[in-house]
C-alpha cells in the first residue's frame, strides 16, 4: 500500500470531491466505522472537497477557522472530539503539517496524504485514525 | 502471528529480528512496540527531499523509564540491532523522527514525560525526554509559577530535552538552550546510568544549579551525537521580568543588514538587549501575516526583488524586521529604550511597539516567542511555496554586517539558480549569528525534491568552501556536513563512538558519526 498518494494539477470542480472519497475510503479502511471530516472553513474549495467527502459518508464536515487549526489547543479539541473514529481533513500545507504532527504525538497514524493543485492554491487532504 | 514487514536492519535476518522484538516486547509491553508499517507513519520522514525508502524504519519502541531503556540496550547489543532514539521528533525542517539509516528502530521517549521537578527559588527544572514546551508552560501557569523558558518556534509541539541536545535555539535571554541546560542523565550503550556534573554524587542537592562537577566536563559529547540516550535534563528557567518590551524594528533594505548588525553587536554584547534578536528577512515574515506567494509570483523561478519590494509595500513589511525585547523594571527599561530609539533613528529603522502591533499575526507570535510562550505561528511558512517541504539550512556567520551581508547575497544567488526563493533569518547570538534559510519546495513534486537536495547540496559546499559550517543539519545531509568539519575531528568521535558503543547500536549515522 502505498503511504501517499500525490494527485497534482488543475482539477475540475466535478472531481474535486469524488476522487479523494474513494481514495480516502478505502485508504482510512472507511465505509466501516465513523468519520470525522474537518475543513478549514476559509478556503472555499477546500470546502468544495470536504463536502463530497463527508456527503459520501452522510456526516456534517466541521468547518474550522485558521486561527484555531494553527492552536496546539484547539487542533487537540478536535482530535479529543473526533475520539476513536477515522479523521478526513482537508486544509492548507501549514495546518495540514500542524495537524498531522499533533496527532502524530498522540499515537495516530497517517494512512492517506493528497496534495491538490487547483490554480495557484495548494490543498492537502488526509486521513488519519486516531 | 505473522507480522506486516518490509524494512529490516541492515545485516539483520529476520528470524534474528523477529527475536528481538519479542524481547522488546516482554520489557516494555505488546503495545509499545510497533511493526505494523500503517502504524509506522508518525516516524516517517516528511522533509528530507530523498526517497522515502532512505530513512524508512523497521518498528518503533517506546520504553517507559531508564530502567527499560538499559534492557534494551542489552537486547539491541545482542542483536547488534541499531535504536534511534527520539524525544518528541518535531525538529521538522531538520528531519524529524525519521532514522538517519534505512531499518533503524525509533526509540521514543513519549512516554517519558514526567516534569519530575521544578524549584521556583532557584528557578530551575529537571524534565524527561517527552516533555513538550506545552507541557512545561501549561506546568508553570497552573502552579502560578512566574517563570518563562525559552523555546523554539515550533514550541508547543517539540520538547526543551530533544531541542537542547539537538543545540536548538530560541528567542529570550536563555535562547542558547544548551547553555542554560545543567545536568544530564544518560543511559550509556552498556546499560550504565551516567549522570554528568554534580549530578555524579549520591545525594548531591546541586545537580541543577552547578553545571561542572569535577574533571572534563562531559555534557557536550551527548548533544549533536549518538554516545548515548539522554533521558533526563536539567534547564534554568528565567525568572518572569517586571517589565517586558518587546519591539521590531523594520528596515527598507536588503543592504541594511550591514548596519542593522553592526548597530545591534555592542548592544547584545553589552547586554542592552538581552534575548537571542531576530533579523528575519521579508520573505520569513510574509507567509506569517500571511501573504500569498501566488500574488505576486507565478510560475517558474524564485521570485524578483522586485516583486518582494512591492511585498514590503503593500503588508508593510521590512526588508529586514529586527524582533528583540527590553526584559527588566520599568526604570532600566526606560533608560534602555532611550538607547534603543537612539539607535533606530540612527540606522534609518522604524520601531513598532507592542501597542502598535496589535492585529499582526506575524508581529504577535515573535512578541510570545520572546517571552516563552509556545505558539506555532511560524508554520505559515509552509503555505509561501505550496507543497509544504522545508529543510532548514543553517550556517554559522560572524555578528559582523559585512559577514552577513555576503552570506545573504551567496545564498540568494544559490538558491535563484534552482528557482528557490531566498526565505531567511539571522539569531544573533552574542558574538555569532545562526542563519537560518528555510528552503521550501513543493515535497509533492519529484523534480523539486530533486532540485531541494542539489540546492542544499551546493549550499553546504559553497558556504563550507567559505568557511561556513553549519550549526545543525537535516537527517538526510548528516554525513555531508560532518565531513565538512575535516577528519581530525571525525577521527576522535569515530574513537569515542568505539569506547562508548562498540556495536554501534546507538544512532549510527547520527551526525555523521558511525563505526
Amino acid at each position: 500500500m502505498d503511504r501517499r498518494i500525490f494527485l497534482k494539477g488543475l482539477m475540475g470542480s466535478g472531481a474535486l470531491g469524488l476522487l479523494p472519497v474513494a481514495a480516502f475510503a478505502r485508504q482510512a479502511g472507511a465505509g466501516e466505522g465513523a468519520v470525522t471530516v474537518v475543513v478549514q472553513a476559509d478556503l472555499p474549495r477546500a470546502q468544495a472537497l470536504a463536502v463530497g467527502m463527508a456527503d459520501a459518508r452522510g456526516v456534517t464536515p466541521l468547518f474550522v477557522g485558521p486561527d484555531e487549526l494553527g492552536s496546539y489547543g484547539a487542533v487537540s479539541a478536535l482530535l479529543d472530539r473526533a475520539g476513536r473514529t477515522s479523521l478526513i481533513g482537508v486544509m492548507d500545507d501549514a495546518a495540514a503539517v500542524i495537524f498531522q504532527q499533533i496527532a502524530a504525538s498522540r499515537g495516530a497514524g497517517l494512512v492517506a496524504h493528497t496534495q491538490h493543485r487547483i490554480g495557484t492554491e495548494s490543498l492537502v487532504s488526509f486521513a488519519i485514525n486516531t | 502471528m505473522k507480522e506486516q514487514r518490509k524494512v529490516l536492519p541492515k545485516g539483520i535476518s529476520a528470524a534474528d529480528f523477529d527475536k528481538a522484538v519479542r524481547e522488546l516486547r516482554a520489557i516494555v509491553g505488546d503495545e509499545h512496540v510497533i511493526v505494523e508499517e500503517d502504524k509506522l507513519a508518525p516516524y516517517r520522514k516528511i522533509m528530507m527531499p530523498v526517497p522515502d525508502e532512505q530513512h524508512e524504519l523497521s518498528a518503533s519502541v517506546m520504553p517507559d523509564g531508564v530502567e527499560e531503556i538499559q534492557r534494551v540496550m542489552k537486547v539491541a547489543n545482542k542483536y547488534r540491532i541499531p535504536v534511534y532514539p527520539v524525544s518528541t521528533g518535531k525538529n521538522l525542517g531538520y528531519g524529524s523522527a525519521a532514522p538517519v539509516q534505512r531499518g533503524q528502530i525509533v526509540m521514543d521517549l513519549r512516554r517519558m514525560n514526567r516534569i519530575i521537578e521544578v524549584d521556583a527559588e532557584l528557578c530551575t527544572a529537571l524534565v524527561e525526554p517527552g516533555v513538550t514546551y506545552q507541557q512545561l508552560y501549561d506546568y508553570l501557569q497552573e502552579h502560578k509559577l512566574p517563570l518563562w523558558f525559552s523555546c523554539p518556534a515550533p514550541s508547543a509541539i517539540a520538547g526543551p530535552v530533544g531541542n537542547m541536545v539537538d543545540r536548538g535555539v530560541g528567542y529570550t535571554p536563555y535562547g542558547e538552550h544548551f547553555l542554560f541546560s545543567c545536568g544530564m542523565e544518560v543511559v550509556l550503550a552498556d546499560g550504565q546510568v551516567l549522570r554528568t556534573g554534580m549530578g555524579a554524587m549520591e545525594n548531591s542537592n546541586t545537580w541543577q544549579v552547578f553545571k561542572w562537577g569535577y574533571g572534563p566536563t562531559l555534557d557536550g559529547i551527548f548533544t549533536q551525537s549518538n554516545f548515548g540516550v539522554v533521558t533526563k535534563m536539567g534547564m534554568w528557567l528565567m525568572p518572569a521580568p517586571p517589565d517586558f518590551r518587546p519591539f521590531c524594528i523594520q528596515y527598507p533594505n536588503e543592504t541594511d543588514i550591514t548596519k542593522i548588525v553592526e548597530a545591534l553587536r555592542p548592544l547584545r554584547i553589552a547586554m542592552v538587549i538581552p534575548n537571542a534578536v531576530v533579523i528575519a528577512h521579508t520573505l520569513w515574515e510574509a507567509p506569517c501575516k500571511p501573504v500569498k506567494r501566488a500574488d505576486y509570483h507565478t510560475g517558474p523561478g524564485a521570485i524578483s526583488d522586485e516583486a518582494v519590494k512591492k511585498i514590503q509595500k503593500d503588508h508593510d513589511i521590512g526588508a529586514w524586521n529586527v524582533y528583540a525585547g527590553l526584559y527588566g523594571t520599568k526604570e532600566t527599561n526606560d533608560a534602555n529604550w532611550k538607547i534603543i530609539e537612539a539607535v533606530a533613528a540612527g540606522t534609518g529603522g522604524k520601531i513598532i511597539t507592542q501597542e502598535a502591533s496589535k492585529g499582526s499575526k506575524a508581529l504577535e507570535y515573535r512578541f510570545d516567542l520572546m517571552k516563552g510562550k509556545p505558539n506555532l505561528g511560524e508554520f505559515g511558512l509552509y503555505n509561501w511555496r505550496g507543497g509544504g517541504g522545508s529543510i532548514w539550512f543553517a550556517p554559522v556567520s560572524q555578528a559582523k554586517g559585512a559577514e552577513t551581508l555576503k552570506q545573504m547575497q551567496m545564498a540568494k544567488t544559490i538558491l535563484a539558480k534552482y528557482g528557490f526563493d531566498y526565505v531567511g533569518e539571522f539569531i544573533v547570538g552574542w558574538r555569532d549569528m545562526h542563519h537560518v534559510i528555510d528552503l521550501l519546495y513543493d515535497r509533492s513534486n519529484p523534480e523539486q525534491m530533486q532540485k531541494a537536495y542539489a540546492c542544499y547540496d551546493e549550499l553546504l559546499h559553497t558556504f563550507a568552501k567559505e568557511g561556513y559550517g553549519m550549526y545543525r543539519a537535516n537527517t538526510a545531509f548528516a554525513e555531508k556536513v560532518a565531513a565538512t568539519y575535516g577528519p581530525v575531528k571525525r577521527d576522535v568521535e569515530k574513537r569515542l563512538k568505539r569506547a562508548l558503543d562498540p556495536n554501534n547500536i546507538i544512532a549510527p549515522g547520527r551526525c555523521g558519526i558511525s563505526l
